[in-house]
């Protein structure tokens, strides 16, 4: 963690607004919301052509990423075909807390889609009728939730030690809460006085000077794997269905620390917060999509997707280490397991694609998700609250995908630029979007031959670029929050190797 | 290079007609290798629209430029002409190995002409049968067989015994005791445009059982029974003057069988032999003749010329 300059400066950056990763609560009970929200918000890869035309392939198709949105596409495809896209994935976070800056960067391998199409040609002898019938085996990842954050500043307004004791007040031992207060109690920050009901803060007070630091540690991602198929009817008309399985897993922790900078606790040095969610989950989905491509150089496309549905296990719990001039203590408490299930909100999709001259591709695409329709299950009591927060605070989302190809045989230059909405309801269009560059190419070559027609080998790379700035909390239980800015560019290199046969 | 997202109606079209010109070259190409290989002809029966050397006798009826023979002329038809490679292919047509007739034919022509059962065998999948053959319009006897009334190689249809050509040569005094085929110039007879002689006592009967498979004596040998023939009947040879044996490009035999059928009328022009299933031979030593049977003048059985060329008897 080093506090110095930024890598690059981000005075022609435009629009940086609100990061979709680092939505953190107003209260506590809100976090399940904004994890819903994380869970279902969409930052596909993808294949190197898919990437690097912005995604707005839903009428274009001819690409595995299609499935993923639109599956008619998959029945534009004319060749049996495998393909493997793998992605670096560089994170780089610069957080501002009154001037101080550090940053962090984070550092992932994987693969944006990896993919397996069998297509089968039904009619040779006429361009009338069921021309293919595809079907196909993909991985998609729809999400990724990598990034690491980490500021330090001095604050006189709160005090992570007398919060435990506010929260412990009026309780006994044994009733405290096992990984929050009881913690506290165990670490010697805390203490019973009088009775067993009424405890005093062994640590600094709010209005000390105190140094903190806030370390913020996320991982994981989402994938979808695809069973698809799609027909090609007189090359006109295109339908296809993919059945999905969604897995997530997304891990978390937490650091606080308080520090005793200027000695003001004869026995106080400092304290460490730590709170760890480890979150796996299994959903399914069903995607819809129609292609009509009246001619040539004109098709249009709509796709429907259905929620996905998750059921999803959770494990987190907290841990408190406090150090004195006594000695140092710790106390972690017990795993806790709470299961819940999601539902994530549905979406349309309507897309343009334009052909030109045989060497132009433009895709235009256009899709919309109302966040409203999240649920947290089961919705009686337990989340009656953030169902009741999902509804007031979340809006529908508005996502605006161009993507142009140039073909210039063997050799393809691709741009695209996405747009997304932030899904917060009374903010303005254009506040908090969500901004998505790319540029790319490839080429295609000849392999071989066999008896119907020739084999080639694809290879496409796309970079695309993400930028975003929000603001995190110091601390989410203060009172009075204070807030770091936070500038994060997002870079991936995505690669794509093909073979068609 | 091809590219699915560029794809055309364009492309789509030539595809389609790629696909097509791919089945008409395989099918071309099929076609080509009977020609080469008999044994491959064979392999490749699987096709019901295939009999033995379809196109090689396409190529024959092509390339024949005056109009002799109708279209069933075994000239075209009879199987020897395209594979000479076992006499008891003599007289068989080649209709009789398409494969939807399931069990091919087997030379029952030459069982019951030559009289020996060795020379039976069965070209195709079946193997031999002396009496089981394919055919259409079977008659009332009990077997199947092939009938086909522009086609003298076949049997007759109201006597499964009576091959037409054997039934020809019958007429025309040739028992059936024979062991050998004789040896008939035809090119010669063809080219010398000499009309086909008549017989008129068709109770002629002619013994060439003496008649050996050695050369050396076959000169002989026929000198005596032309002699004999000239001897007995009153008749009217046509004497080919000209004893060339030149092979034309459909005589694909060895020397000695350079054979066709003849193709000129009578010399009277009363007695108007069929140009189908005729075999006039010239004057030479070792030819033949004979005339044409009733059978020709019978309208069913009329196969004159070319205007009655039939169809492939699909």
């Amino acid at each position: 963690m080093n506090a110095q300059q930024p890598r690059y400066s981000f005075s022609k950056i435009i629009a940086l607004l609100a990061m979709f990763i680092l939505f953190m609560p107003v209260s506590f009970s809100q976090q399940y919301a904004f994890d819903a929200l994380k869970y279902s918000f969409p930052y596909q890869v993808g294949t190197a052509r898919y990437a690097g035309m912005g995604g707005a392939l839903g009428a274009l198709g001819t690409d595995v990423s299609c499935i993923a949105n639109n599956p008619a596409g998959l029945g534009m495809i004319r060749n049996t075909e495998f393909s493997v896209s793998p992605a670096l994935f560089f994170n780089f976070t610069e957080s501002d807390y009154n001037g101080v800056k550090y940053n962090e960067d984070k550092f992932v391998f994987n693969f944006g889609n990896l993919a397996a199409v069998y297509s089968r040609r039904l009619n040779k002898e006429k361009t009338t009728g069921i021309q293919f019938l595809n079907f196909a085996l993909s991985y998609q990842r729809t999400n990724n939730f990598n990034i690491n954050v980490f500021f330090t500043g001095v604050d006189s307004s709160f005090s992570m030690a007398q919060k435990f004791t506010d929260v412990a007040q009026g309780f006994t031992p044994n009733v405290l809460t096992a990984d929050f207060e009881q913690l506290a109690l165990n670490t010697f920050l805390i203490d019973t006085v009088g009775n067993n009901t009424t405890y005093q803060n062994m640590g600094l007070q709010n209005t000390d000077i105190k140094g903190f630091s806030r370390q913020n540690l996320n991982g994981g991602s989402t994938g979808d794997i695809l069973l698809s198929s799609a027909m090609n009817y007189g090359n006109k008309l295109f339908a296809g269905a993919s059945f999905g399985i969604s897995m997530l897993n997304y891990v978390r922790v937490n650091n606080y620390t308080e520090t005793d900078v200027n000695n003001l606790h004869p026995q106080f040095q400092t304290l460490n917060f730590k709170q760890a969610v480890d979150v796996s989950a299994i959903g399914v989905n069903v995607r819809l999509g129609v292609i009509y491509k009246p001619l040539d150089w004109f098709r249009v496309g709509f796709a429907f997707h259905t929620p996905t549905w998750y059921s999803i296990s959770e494990d987190s719990y907290a841990e408190l280490t406090t150090s004195f001039s006594t000695g140092q203590y710790n106390s972690k408490s017990p795993t806790r397991l709470f299961d819940y299930n999601l539902t994530t909100p549905w979406r349309i999709q309507g897309s343009l694609g334009f052909i030109a001259i045989k060497k132009l591709a433009i895709g235009i695409e256009y899709e919309f998700a109302d966040y409203t329709n999240m649920n947290l299950r089961p919705s009686s009591n337990l989340f009656l609250a953030e169902n009741n927060y999902i509804d007031t605070a979340f809006t529908s989302q508005h996502i605006i995908r161009l993507g142009t190809e140039l073909k210039l045989d063997p050799f393809k230059i691709r741009a695209g630029y996405n747009f997304q909405s932030d899904p917060f309801k009374k903010t303005p269009l254009l506040t908090n979007a969500f901004h998505n560059i790319s540029l790319g190419g490839g080429f295609k070559i000849v392999i071989g031959k066999n008896k119907k027609h020739e084999r080639y080998l694809v290879f496409d790379l796309t970079y695309l670029m993400t930028l975003t700035s929000g603001q995190l909390k110091a601390n989410e239980y203060a009172a009075i929050p204070r807030y770091a800015n936070l500038k994060t560019g997002m870079h991936n290199f995505i690669g794509t190797i093909g073979f068609q046969f | 290079m091809q590219d699915d997202m560029y794809f055309s109606e364009i492309d789509a079209i030539r595809e389609v007609r790629e696909f097509e010109n791919a089945k008409t070259l395989a099918r071309l190409n099929k076609n080509q290798i009977d020609v080469a290989d008999p044994d491959e002809s064979e392999k490749l029966s699987s096709n019901e629209d295939y009999y033995d050397y379809s196109y090689t006798s396409r190529l024959r009826r092509f390339n024949k430029n005056d109009n002799t023979w109708s279209y069933y002329d075994p000239y075209y038809t009879n199987y020897y002409w395209y594979n000479n490679s076992n006499t008891s292919y003599f007289g068989n047509s080649l209709y009789t190995t398409y494969t939807w007739w399931g069990p091919n034919f087997s030379n029952n022509y030459n069982s019951r002409y030559w009289n020996d059962n060795k020379y039976n065998i069965s070209i195709g999948k079946m193997p031999y049968n002396r009496y089981v053959f394919n055919g259409w319009n079977t008659d009332k006897g009990y077997t199947n067989r092939y009938y086909n009334s522009f086609d003298n190689n076949c049997y007759s249809r109201y006597n499964r015994f009576n091959h037409q050509f054997s039934a020809l040569m019958q007429k025309n005094g040739i028992t059936r005791n024979v062991f050998q085929r004789p040896e008939i110039n035809y090119t010669a007879i063809r080219e010398s445009k000499v009309t086909t002689p008549t017989i008129a006592d068709t109770s002629l009967t002619i013994d060439i059982t003496h008649m050996q498979s050695s050369n050396s004596n076959r000169d002989t040998d026929n000198n005596s029974s032309n002699k004999s023939l000239t001897s007995n009947k009153t008749t009217t040879n046509t004497t080919n003057s000209n004893n060339s044996t030149t092979t034309k490009r459909w005589d694909n035999h060895n020397g000695d069988l350079n054979i066709s059928p003849n193709s000129g009328k009578s010399a009277d022009n009363t007695s108007r032999t069929s140009r189908s299933g005729v075999y006039s031979e010239g004057s030479r030593n070792n030819n033949y003749v004979y005339k044409g049977s009733a059978i020709q003048n019978k309208g069913s059985n009329n196969n004159g010329g070319t205007q009655n060329k039939g169809k492939d008897p699909k």
